[in-house]
């Protein structure tokens, strides 16, 4: 697989992540990062930074929103929440991921 | 794109700063947190910021990214595409400047033509809804030329015709102005009530006629054409009102038209049409010009069918020879331009040839240039950049190409069309339309773009399917491009040829016909041979003075130095006529005319003996005329060969006898049997490439026409010999002006040379069409066996 086609996956995998870490409330960046910490291990493993690319484009792509507000350490921090595209966006990728788990593992199996 | 997104890219372009400001303290906010858990676990402050920074990975690169990742990165990135094109392109200058030089050669030849075809077929004539004005012809059925209608008709048309909101006429006429640097002969045309109206075309200052002016009596003032407004009055703006003598009576000008209304021209002055009392009852005398708008709603077609059918009407009502002639109906636009029409769509077919060779031509330059390109291509993918990013920035490179292309050919297309418009040949139609405007721009540049946006990316599209891999792996330069770069250029290379082959081989044929219309006999002499024109009708009232005048003025002109002949005619070869031409004519023994049919109609012209020898007229049979034959005496005429073949082959022309139809304007020969007393070689008096008409030549004493072309062969500088002619004319009538005067030589060359422009066009088209293709071939020979510099 070559780099770029590498880099994809990982951005696919990043962006739905991030989505889903935003489904229950809004977050600012760091705590999204935490958040992925948790859900996977591997998806930071070039930083913690990465996500701000990812959030950046998932702005410009409609499916979550950014405000300015108050941290609760009470530091100013900016804070993404999902939108109802994005929402939609989310159940589609799922739906996807699931089928290729799937198909994956039958392939395996049947190895 | 939602409002919401637009305003996110809005936001992105314009206020840059601040949301760079916000990323930056948001990615402080998020190192300080982090920093803060590690303190809270226990770290040290300073440790907890390292490793803070640690766990965030590349600050600089994240902040880059995420400004990367804004959505207006295309922008910049285009901008930026443009500065590494062209720093790509300064690094090869060759390659850089003759794909600019081909390209601009292309287009600027193709946009040139664009323009000509733009500005005088497609540009609409300055007259509103010009198409729905009409000219009107008669066709005699024996010529294929068509006829100007004749009064009694038009007067008929108009009363009778319902089709046109106007129907109108212009009849040629012309006016000795005694101006203050001396007598000057003005074009005129006598125009009827609406003519001006027919076209819609307000004046430019002062008015048009009134219809109490086409009275006797009223109708002594004048509308002045542009360009002799420009030219002979300097286009003083209070030229209106001005007193002018002309025809010896005072004459007002009314008005001026506006640039670009030329019926028939624009150096023409337009007097008040007066009806004679002989004109109601003439329909054998053609000469009026008919113009008529189409009332709404009716069609062209309607019209002329009409028209016909009152023709059909008159001819039951006026029997007479001619009388049914067919009457056809031209679009105003189709008869300004038509003859011009033929010429600019080959001219414009030849473009096409030359624009399909020199984007063949750049298609090769630019196939050489993307295989050699192919290691680079494979480095910038490895390094990651993305395959549309390279496209984009080969994009860039290859949009400043066409743009310097299409500048280059705009800026040559313009010169050629200022030069185009000065060096007109004078009734070439639509002059002033000749001018690079924003079409020819558009033209250019989108021809520009199509020739070296299409031939650059697709050879970089197939390059990259196939040696991306294969290039990395060979390293070092051996980069050729493999066997499909060698054949696209030989293919390329080859179809240049075929079309510029195909380009020389129009232009050969064009040469063929050029070189046989020149080398046919004439059956004049050009060389040494000058003519002044004076029109003498109202400075010798009588024949006899008339007469008088042409037999002293040949007299003077033969007895000089240097003067080798001198004679008088009422018709110049290749030069439009001046005097009246066609009859028709009893002949003789000659079958006579089936019933209904009206007899031959044949040319005539008025000639002094001097004419023959110093035209260079061979004399064939018999005699030319002498002192003898005048007015009282026996009525004789000239032949010419052809005319005796046709009427009497194989018989003695001599004494034989030829009568002319009644004349109806009092310049036409009278009905009198004429005795043929010599034969003479024929002449091509029309036209170069047009077989000479039967002639027949009467005597200047026996048919004393006012149209006198004094024509002299001598010694000496042509212009030295204009001179010595006018200074004999006006010797004996320092009043009298000249009509027109020219040369020979240049008579002939004007004949030609609208045939000759086209061949050095399709010429110069065809030659630098196949310097391009061996110009390319080379080029690729080049570029294969020196790779490196490419």
């Amino acid at each position: 697989m070559t780099a770029a086609a590498r880099t994809d996956r990982l951005q696919g995998n990043l962006d739905l992540l991030i989505l889903r870490a935003l489904v229950r409330e809004p977050k600012h960046g760091w705590a999204i990062a935490q958040r992925l910490e948790t859900l996977s291990h591997s998806v930071l493993q070039v930083g913690q930074g990465s996500i701000y690319p990812a959030l950046r484009r998932l702005e410009d792509e409609g499916w979550i929103d950014a405000e300015w507000g108050i941290s609760e350490a009470g530091r100013r921090a900016r804070f993404y929440r999902l939108t109802p595209a994005g929402r939609r966006q989310l159940e589609r990728e799922r739906a996807l991921w699931e089928e290729f788990v799937a198909a994956v593992g039958r392939v395996l199996q049947q190895a | 794109m939602t409002a919401r997104k637009l305003g996110r890219r809005l936001r992105a372009l314009l206020a840059r700063p601040a949301l760079d400001r916000e990323l930056d303290e948001e990615l402080a906010a998020h190192i300080e947190m982090e920093t803060a858990k590690l303190v809270a676990e226990g770290l040290e402050p300073a440790e907890a910021r390292r490793r803070a920074l640690a766990e965030f990975g590349g600050l600089e690169r994240f902040r880059e990214e995420a400004q990367d990742a804004r959505g207006v990165r295309p922008l910049e990135d285009f901008w930026r595409d443009l500065r590494l094109g062209a720093r790509s392109l300064r690094r090869r200058p060759g390659f850089t400047a003759v794909v600019l030089l081909t390209v601009g050669v292309g287009v600027g030849g193709s946009a040139a033509i664009f323009g000509a075809v733009d500005g005088m077929l497609l540009t609409p004539l300055p007259y509103p809804e010009a198409d729905r004005v009409l000219t009107v012809w008669q066709h005699d059925p024996r010529t294929p030329v068509p006829q100007e209608a004749t009064p009694a008709d038009f007067l008929d048309w108009r009363e009778r015709a319902a089709s046109f909101t106007r129907l109108t006429a212009m009849e040629p006429f012309g006016l000795d102005w005694q101006s203050a640097e001396g007598p000057v002969y003005l074009p005129t045309w006598l125009v009827y009530e609406g003519f001006f109206e027919a076209f819609g075309t307000p004046p430019l200052l002062g008015r048009t006629f009134r219809d109490d002016e086409h009275a006797s009596g009223r109708g002594d003032v004048v509308v002045l054409g542009h360009r002799l407004w420009q030219r002979r009055f300097a286009a003083a703006p209070d030229v209106v009102g001005r007193v002018l003598q002309l025809d010896g009576r005072p004459h007002v000008v009314v008005g001026v038209m506006p640039a670009g209304f030329a019926q028939p021209s624009d150096e023409v002055v337009w007097a008040p049409k007066i009806l004679q009392g002989w004109e109601p009852q003439s329909r054998t005398s053609h000469f009026y010009s008919v113009f008529g708008r189409l009332r709404p709603g009716v069609a062209a077609r309607q019209a002329e069918a009409e028209l016909n059918a009152i023709a059909a009407q008159l001819a039951r009502e006026h029997p007479h020879a001619g009388a049914d002639w067919p009457v056809s109906v031209v679009p105003l636009p189709e008869h300004v331009v038509g003859g011009a029409r033929r010429a600019l769509l080959l001219l414009l077919g030849a473009v096409g040839f030359l624009l399909a060779v020199v984007t063949a031509n750049v298609a090769s330059l630019q196939l050489a240039r993307a295989a050699g390109r192919e290691r680079e291509f494979a480095v910038r993918g490895a390094l990651g950049a993305s395959p549309g990013r390279v496209m984009r920035q080969l994009l860039a490179e290859n949009l400043l190409l066409a743009a310097g292309g299409a500048g280059l050919g705009f800026a040559a297309a313009r010169l050629a069309l200022d030069l185009a418009r000065a060096w007109a040949p004078p009734g070439l139609p639509r002059v002033t339309e000749l001018k690079a405007d924003g079409d020819v721009f558009v033209f250019a540049l989108v021809v520009s773009v199509l020739a070296v946006v299409a031939t650059g990316v697709v050879p970089i599209l197939a390059a990259r399917r196939a040696r991306l891999q294969a290039s990395l792996a060979q390293g070092g330069r051996a980069v050729t491009g493999g066997r499909w770069v060698a054949r696209g250029q030989s293919a390329l290379v080859t179809v240049q040829l075929c079309l510029s082959l195909v380009l020389l081989i129009g232009a050969g044929l064009l040469v063929r016909s050029f070189v046989s219309v020149l080398s046919q006999p004439r059956g004049f002499r050009s060389e040494g041979v000058v003519a002044v024109i004076v029109q003498s009708w109202g400075y010798y009232e009588t024949p006899t003075a008339r007469t008088a005048f042409v037999r002293e003025v040949t007299e003077r002109l033969s007895a000089q130095p240097g003067i080798k002949g001198a004679g008088m005619t009422s018709s110049i070869p290749l030069m439009e006529t001046i005097g009246a031409e066609q009859a028709p004519v009893v002949i003789e023994g000659a079958p006579p005319p089936a019933p209904g049919e009206s007899p031959p109609l044949v040319q005539f012209t008025v000639a002094t003996a001097g004419l023959f020898p110093a035209l260079g007229i061979p004399m064939r049979q018999g005699r030319l005329f002498e002192p003898h034959d005048e007015a009282a005496g026996r009525q004789v005429a000239v032949v010419s060969e052809s005319f005796a073949r046709r009427y009497w082959p194989g018989q003695n022309p001599l004494g034989k006898h030829l009568t002319f139809g009644g004349s109806a304007r009092g310049r036409q020969p009278s009905a009198v049997p004429r005795e043929v007393v010599g034969v003479v070689g024929d002449v091509r008096r029309r036209a170069l490439h047009e077989a000479a008409l039967p002639a027949v030549y009467l005597p200047h004493a026996q048919l004393p026409t006012g149209a006198n072309a004094f024509v002299v062969w001598g010694e000496g500088q042509p212009a030295d010999l204009l001179r010595r002619v006018r200074e004999v004319v006006w010797q004996l009538n320092p009043a009298l002006p000249i009509y027109r005067e020219a040369t020979m030589p240049e008579l002939v060359g004007g004949s030609v040379r609208e045939r000759r422009f086209l061949l050095a066009l399709l010429g110069g088209f065809a030659l630098l069409a196949l310097g391009l293709a061996f110009a390319g071939g080379a080029g690729v020979l080049f570029a294969t066996t020196l790779l490196a510099s490419w």
